[in-house]
């Protein structure tokens, strides 16, 4: 399959959602990628059905992200991939000894599960009218483990302008979202102020934790900070997405640097 | 010497812009774009960034806007040289005080440009053109005015893009022998790294090697830049603003950008200098003539002796930062952005800068009338190209779609 193809599986011309689709890691296909882990089994008896118009966000981290919004698809909704960042230049080499060529996050798992879904969307055609399930990677921001010296920086945000408005979802009958993750707790502020704009436009948020049994529960946001908020209304008026520094989480120091 | 007319030879409303591409040919550009072509935010919120149209100038207009901006370049390179030797001027551009250190310590000489690219953003308005800016020190819009142009060309045939902004640039390297480039970026944004990738791939093609980092990545061993994950660097291309590069810890990793630096850089640290938007206010200071320059850019004052807070012609400007780039309007800014920026430009005056707003003459499109902005791009002092977008409203942010820009 090209990545043309690929492209159009996860991104179907004619479909109301894929034009948010992200087209980076599709464009940096790598020639060599590790085989896609086995799907998780999981209980999707909670998700409605897709005539309820809700919408889905899929916070979960790698490839998990992946398999959930192929599972989601085969109850008719359309998966929407929206990772947003980077594969190391060279991607195919090794990472060398002080961790040159190796990547903060690692998003060959992502890839991998991004070609093999494809197959499975060009053999199940979604309707026209499908909802979204957006796919984002919990593990985006790397918080978990210490960024190698020398490693390539791909860690990444979502923005509000990732999404569509909640004016967009609104037209097609959509006023109810749910952030589906792993286990409850807080969520991460990049994607807590972009639902944050969607429950002041009153979008009904409610938070399913695969971890718990049950429905989803309703997830009343509070206000952001106000320097964050601040900071993202800047953002969102004038389109400029960096931190003080420049870029996000800036720069890894070797230790040599101090 | 005596500027260049500025009045146009033809007024947008004669200007035009076909009916749109079919949903299935645009389709396949707007893929054929993003996965060849290195524009991976197509989509920004409700917005879509491409216009389905062209925009189609007069070959006259085209020539008129390239001599425009060669002259503008010719200025801009001259007053950076002139501003390096009195830095005394330096202070009033709002450069953060370790920059005007660095710049202003003459034992070391500035560091050469592997290519110097500016991109001057003109505006039709009723007095004829205007320029809002000078992106000056790292000026994006690669992969639309080059790519964008030549895909949407080929549905229309007898127009051809306005340039190759991206070819230009790697062609204008030919001078020195393919080895390896370092393409140095904010490693977590895609908008920046989808453009080092976009030129990356145009100096592979021509035999170069390419090495990707951060800035802060870089190391200076006499003078030579040198990636540890690559090797030593024969050129540079630096995508990431000036400003920036001093909140890096070590001024021995950024030093060289600016001065003391023996590897040549795309573009050097001084093309900070004219990337300020407070660069008018010395104007009358320096002995290079910038006749174009006066001719094109609205009156822009300090803070402090313009009446910005009760005369709405007046806009804010930041000097640098975040939203260097971006207008404070009164009317359009809203309330909160509007006292926060009205608090910070009365605490730090100099880091802010006043301009009378301009009227932009409208094209009439298929989307309805839209306000164009036409960036065009001078590499080492020769006009390349024209990136082109357009806003529903009088200013150039996120809503704005790009269009390619053809002519007959």
């Amino acid at each position: 399959m090209t990545r043309d193809e690929m492209f159009e599986a996860w991104a179907p011309s004619d479909r109301i959602w894929s034009n948010w689709a992200k087209p980076a890691l599709f464009a940096q296909l790598p020639p060599v990628l590790p085989p896609d882990a086995e799907p998780a089994a999981c209980d999707l008896s909670w998700a409605p059905r897709p005539s309820e118009r809700v919408a889905i966000i899929v916070d979960l981290p790698g490839a998990a992200s992946v398999h959930l919004g192929l599972a989601l698809a085969s109850l008719g909704y359309q998966p929407v991939p929206l990772f947003n960042a980077s594969l190391p230049p060279g991607h195919a080499a090794a990472p060398g000894p002080t961790g040159e060529n190796a990547a903060v996050v690692r998003l060959e798992p992502i890839v991998a599960a991004l070609v093999r879904g494809a197959n499975q969307l060009r053999a199940s055609p979604l309707s026209v009218d499908a909802p979204p399930a957006f796919l984002i990677d919990a593990d985006r921001q790397a918080t978990h483990r210490a960024p190698l010296p020398e490693a390539f920086d791909n860690r990444s945000v979502v923005f509000v302008t990732d999404f569509p408005s909640a004016a967009t979802l609104a037209r097609h009958g959509i006023t109810r979202a749910i952030v589906l993750r792993q286990q409850p707790g807080a969520i991460g502020s990049d994607l807590h102020y972009a639902l944050q704009v969607w429950q002041q436009a009153a979008v009904r948020l409610e938070l399913k934790a695969l971890s718990e049994p049950g429905p989803p529960a309703i997830l009343s946001l509070p206000r952001a900070r106000w320097l964050t908020g601040l900071r993202h209304r800047f953002m969102e008026l004038f389109g400029f997405r960096r931190t003080e520094s420049g870029d996000f989480g800036g720069y890894i120091p070797h230790p040599s640097s101090g | 010497m005596s500027p260049l007319p500025s009045l146009l030879s033809y007024k947008p409303f004669q200007w035009t812009c076909p009916p749109p591409l079919s949903p299935r040919d645009f389709g396949r550009l707007r893929r054929r774009l993003v996965l060849e072509h290195f524009k991976w935010d197509p989509q920004v919120g409700d917005v879509e960034t491409l216009a389905r149209y062209p925009l189609i100038v007069p070959a006259l207009t085209v020539r008129e806007l390239f001599a425009l901006a060669e002259a503008l370049a010719s200025e801009t390179v001259a007053a950076e040289r002139e501003l390096l030797s009195r830095p005394d001027l330096l202070r009033r551009l709002g450069l953060p005080r370790r920059i005007r250190r660095v710049l202003s310590d003459d034992s070391a000489l500035p560091t050469p440009a592997a290519a110097r690219v500016i991109r001057f953003d003109f505006h039709p308005t009723p007095e004829g053109w205007r320029i809002s800016e000078a992106n000056s020190d790292v000026p994006g819009g690669y992969a639309e005015s080059s790519h964008f142009s030549r895909l949407m060309a080929e549905h229309w045939p007898g127009l051809q893009p306005v340039g190759d902004p991206v070819s230009a640039l790697a062609d204008a390297l030919h001078c020195h022998r393919p080895g390896r480039i370092g393409l140095l970026a904010a490693t977590g944004y895609m908008e920046d790294q989808q453009v080092v990738a976009c030129l990356a791939d145009a100096f592979r093609r021509r035999g170069w090697n390419t090495a990707h980092g951060h800035p802060g990545q870089v190391e200076w061993r006499d003078g030579r830049a040198y990636l540890r994950s690559a090797g030593s660097l024969d050129a540079v291309v630096r995508f990431f603003q000036g400003e920036w590069l001093a909140r890096l810890r070590d001024v021995a990793r950024w030093r060289p950008f600016f001065r003391g630096g023996r590897t040549p850089i795309i573009n050097p640290g001084a093309a900070i200098l004219t990337e300020s938007k407070r660069f008018p206010l010395v104007w009358d200071e320096l002995k290079t003539p910038l006749a174009t320059w006066r001719s094109l850019l609205p009156e822009t004052r300090d803070p402090r002796r313009a009446d910005w807070r009760r005369e709405p012609t007046w806009l804010l400007k930041a000097a640098f930062g975040n939203n260097g780039d971006e207008v404070i309007d009164r009317q359009s800014t809203g309330r909160k952005s509007w006292r926060s920026a009205e608090w910070s430009a009365r605490l730090r005056p100099g880091d802010w800068a006043a301009q009378q707003r301009f009227a932009i003459l409208p094209v009439e499109t298929p989307a309805g009338p839209m306000f164009p902005c036409l960036g065009v791009y001078t590499i080492n002092g020769r006009a390349a190209g024209i990136y082109g977008r357009m806003a529903p409203k009088l200013f150039i942010d996120y809503t704005a779609v790009d269009v390619a820009v053809l002519v007959a």
